[in-house]
């Protein structure tokens, strides 16, 4: 017999407290309540013999008191919830419902996570009364959703919690915790209700080898296997045109036989494309979709297989969203220089101010700062791109130590946002500045020996990005690379740099910057659901379980969040024969679950209200006090 | 709610209500119209006396005594039986009508609905007797006689009556032999008796009655009755207090119990009722619940108090 509502001491300690207070009532019921009357004496010569009544009377106290007491006992046995140990033969059962992506798979009664709660509950209603078990959702995480119990009623409960989600399965985190909880039962058991489609076996069967003499079972569910999926879908703007963009859809085949697939790209509703594909087997086929436009903020691709659907309705969409385009106030400090002008005409959410280097006053409203062959004393107070910066007979933000003469453009970073967009290899210039470097700029670009030509960093805790070169004397200008520099500079230093957005996956972390007075977030899933976030030092981490297009508002600011199906990972839904190599696949033994298994605590209170029953009856038949 | 010590003592009493309105008189004058009915032919005191004396109709014999008055020797008698026996005839004369208030802690239990119905009761009959010439004297007692109201006579002192009634405090136990010997004792003219009580006297209420009879009085018990004290609702673990003598008992009132004591305040009565017909007293019982002046017009009726 074990405790496990109250320790020994405490119960003792109640038992004792109860049993006082019940015996103080008891001596307080001595002193009856008063009534007057006209006369006892008529009530005197009904009760005559005395002493002897007076013995009936203790008699029937010390019986209402034990009655009292007993009732007292059992309730705080009941409270302290004492139960058999479990005996040797009782197993420890850790059930896994697997509720990845794959198992909201229409081939199941009506879908595989559908089949997996039923099998799970037949297995549940077959435990032994000293049986015990835990029911476990499996998705990319572990979820304990009941403790290990007997009590079937709340096990049944815990597996209609399982909810289904469009994360990708990961069966190591589940077995992780199914080692923690088995470890030093007797009889452990682990059942996985799944498709087999779960990452992490490997890893899994390993952790599972430290429990000794665990027994594995793997109920499979799922039959189908035809199934198409979005496996990618993303979306940029063009950077010297914003206003268009273009997509990049990819649908692979997991069905068994080459099928025909209608794909359509909408945005709000409106088709912005429309093919009929044909897919093979096994394969995938990619799809850019080059020069769209009218599209405000977010995209939803779509495939409808022409033989009907297939078994996995929520990988045939995806979602993907564009960065917001917000206009950007530029100033040029210049003495006039047209190939500057010339290439800020591209891009028509810039609004550009000039001024002379006179009159320069500082940044103002401004978003960027862009001097030309000119260098303040000081930073602007808005981010910077500096141009052929030329000494000016003093102090200045930049630290300008010579010139460098015929520099070429031999180390590029090629990856770096500011140049991977065009080819500088080649540039011709006849001078440049040598600008000073400090601790924490970057080089994009320098000559070969290490004299910097593009920098980007930050002074007096403004960024800004220098270009060592004068445009005027060198071939820049003729070269797609000025434009898509300057305009990728000024982008990158006005925030605006998000040329396209990576789609994310379910169970994806995402990092969103909010306005700084945002003190709370709301996140609305297209199916209307809300969720209130709050964010940590202005900005928030999104993790979302099923996909769809989420809103986001924040203070001021909405954006559109995509999540999608991590269906190159899911979409294959072929049920797996075999998971962990130790696994037996047969049905459970079907046994009759007890009401009580090794609780007492009903059968205590039961008796407590008999006992109550019994003394409101002897009471009120007078047979006790 | 008093927790702890004894028992909150039981103060006496004072009916601050005034029982005898306007109303109340009325329907004492439609009592006395009514009882002039039942009673047809009569004339002013022409009730029988008990007392023996001379009058016209015979009542009884008894031995002659020297100095007795020879003119009513029955000389039929001796002739036949050579016994001189006094002939004695029924004395006509007004008749003084007492009536013995029971002012009892007991009758004043609950709301005193006891003694208000027996004040009315008492008023009622008073009111009648002075209506029919008679003398009237009210005696309020409970252990000891308390206030009297002195022998009168005539209907315009009912008022007198009224007020005397309305002002009766209760208290007490009763002791009603106690109550009735120094009753006999003060009064010296004797008449009718007419004690009205809840019978809540277990010290001798039988001999008070005796004490009345063997004065010569004719004694006329009303039993006054509260269907409440017939069937208290008690239950449950008690402890009792005697209204009277704050005597306490501790009882455990069952069902069974209750019934043994609706039949115990039964045989009560009963018991009280057959001791005065054994004594040939009459006696009645009279629920509180009945309104006093039906109860009255039919102890007109069945009492003989009107002939």
């Amino acid at each position: 017999m074990r405790l496990f509502g109250l320790t020994p001491f405490a119960l003792t300690l109640a038992l004792l407290g109860f049993g006082a207070a019940v015996v103080a009532l008891y001596l307080l019921k001595q002193r009856p309540r008063k009534v007057v009357v006209p006369t006892v004496q008529l009530w005197e010569s009904l009760l005559g013999k005395r002493d002897a009544a007076a013995l009936f009377t203790r008699l029937r106290r010390l019986w209402s008191l034990l009655i009292a007491l007993a009732i007292v006992a059992l309730i705080l046995f009941g409270i302290a919830d004492i139960r058999r140990d479990a005996p040797s033969t009782s197993r420890n059962l850790v059930v896994l419902v697997d509720a990845s992506a794959s198992m909201a798979a229409r081939d199941g009664e009506p879908t595989r996570l559908d089949t997996a709660k039923e099998r799970a509950r037949t297995l549940l209603e077959g435990l032994g009364p000293a049986d015990r078990a835990m029911v476990v959702q499996v998705d990319a995480q572990a979820t304990a959703l009941s403790p290990l119990s007997d009590d079937v009623v709340s096990l049944r409960r815990a597996l209609e919690d399982v909810r289904q989600t469009d994360l990708a399965g990961d069966l190591e985190p589940a077995a992780r915790l199914a080692v923690d909880v088995l470890a030093g039962q007797t009889k452990p058991e682990l059942v996985l209700v799944s498709d087999g489609n779960l990452a992490g076996i490997e890893r899994a069967e390993q952790l599972l080898k430290s429990v000794p003499e665990l027994s594995i079972r793997y109920l499979r569910v799922g039959k189908e296997t035809r199934n198409l999926a979005i496996t990618s879908f993303s979306v940029r703007r063009y950077p010297l045109d914003k206003t268009h963009h273009e997509s990049i859809v990819t649908v692979t085949s997991f069905a068994p036989q080459d099928e025909r697939v209608r794909l359509t790209v909408r945005a709000s509703g409106a088709l912005l494309y429309d093919e009929t594909l044909l897919v093979p087997k096994g394969e995938s086929v990619t799809r850019t979709l080059t020069n769209l436009a009218g599209a405000d903020d977010a995209l939803e691709a779509r495939i409808e297989p022409l033989r009907g659907p297939d078994v996995l309705a929520s990988d045939d969409r995806a979602f993907a969203t564009l960065p917001p385009r917000a206009r950007t106030r530029v100033l040029t400090v210049t003495e006039g220089n047209r190939y500057l002008e010339a290439a800020l005409l591209l891009d028509e959410y810039l609004e550009v101010d000039e001024v002379t280097p006179r009159a320069y006053k500082g940044a103002g409203d401004h978003d960027v700062v862009i001097f030309d062959r000119f260098v303040p004393e000081h930073m602007p107070s808005a981010p910077a791109l500096f141009l052929g910066p030329k000494p000016q007979g003093g102090p200045t933000a930049l630290t300008l130590q010579g010139e460098v003469l015929r520099p070429f453009f031999d180390k590029i970073q090629r990856e770096h946002p500011l140049v991977r967009l065009g080819a500088w290899a080649d540039v011709n210039a006849a001078r440049a500045m040598r600008i000073a470097t400090h601790e924490g700029d970057t080089v994009v670009a320098a000559t070969g020996d290490n004299k910097p030509l593009i920098i980007e960093g930050t002074r007096e805790a403004v960024p800004f990005v220098a270009l060592a070169v004068d445009v005027r004397e060198s071939d820049l200008p003729l070269r797609a690379a000025w434009p898509l520099f300057l305009l990728g500079a000024i982008d990158r230093l006005s925030g605006d740099n998000q040329t396209s957005v990576e789609r994310s996956e379910a169970g994806q972390v995402v990092l969103v910057s909010l306005p700084e007075d945002a003190r709370e977030a709301e996140i609305v899933s297209d199916s209307g659901e809300r969720e209130r976030l709050r964010p940590r030092a202005g900005s928030l981490r999104i993790v979302r379980d099923r996909a769809g297009l989420y809103a986001l508002t924040a203070a001021d600011m909405s954006a559109r969040l995509a999540v999608n199906v991590p269906a190159l990972r899911e979409g294959e839904l072929a049920p797996k024969a075999r998971v962990l190599s130790d696994a037996e696949t047969e049905a459970p033994t079907q046994q009759h679950a007890s009401l009580i298994g090794q609780r007492f605590w009903p059968l205590l209170l039961l008796l407590a209200l008999i006992v109550l029953a019994l003394e409101w009856l002897t009471y009120h038949r007078r047979w006790t006090q | 709610m008093r927790l702890f010590g004894r028992p909150a003592k039981v103060e006496p009493k004072v009916d601050e209500t005034e029982p005898f309105d306007e109303a109340f008189q009325k329907r004492l004058d439609s009592l006395v119209i009514v009882s002039r009915r039942l009673v047809t032919g009569r004339d002013k005191a022409e009730r029988k006396s008990r007392r023996s004396g001379s009058g016209i109709e015979f009542a009884e014999h008894r031995p002659y005594v020297p100095g007795d008055d020879f003119r009513f020797l029955d000389w039929k008698v001796y002739g036949k039986s050579e016994r001189l026996l006094l002939k004695q005839f029924e004395e006509q004369e007004d008749l003084c009508v007492y009536v013995l208030l029971d002012c009892s802690a007991s009758m004043a239990f609950g709301d005193g609905r006891k003694l208000r119905y027996g004040k009315q009761l008492a008023a009622a009959l008073g009111y009648v007797a002075l209506a029919n010439l008679d003398r009237v004297s009210v005696q309020a007692f409970s252990e000891r006689l308390g206030p009297r109201l002195a022998p009168t006579r005539g209907k315009n002192r009912a008022l007198t009556l009224l007020r005397f009634l309305a002002r009766l405090e209760s208290g007490g136990p009763t002791a009603f032999a106690k109550v009735a010997r120094s009753f006999v004792a003060r009064e010296a003219r004797r008449g009718m008796a007419l004690v009205i009580s809840d019978g809540f006297d277990f010290t001798g209420f039988e001999q008070g009655i005796d004490a009345l009879r063997y004065a010569r009085f004719e004694p006329v018990v009303l039993l006054v009755q509260d269907p409440r004290d017939a069937d208290p609702d008690l239950y449950g673990e008690l402890t009792l207090v005697d209204v009277e003598t704050e005597d306490t008992r501790s009882v455990t009132i069952t069902e069974g119990l209750r019934e043994r004591y609706r039949a115990a305040y039964r045989a009560h009565f009963e018991h009280l009722e057959r001791y005065c017909r054994e004594k040939q007293v009459r006696a009645f019982a009279l629920s509180i619940e009945r309104p006093f002046d039906q109860a009255v017009l039919e102890l007109l009726r069945r009492g003989g108090f009107l002939r």
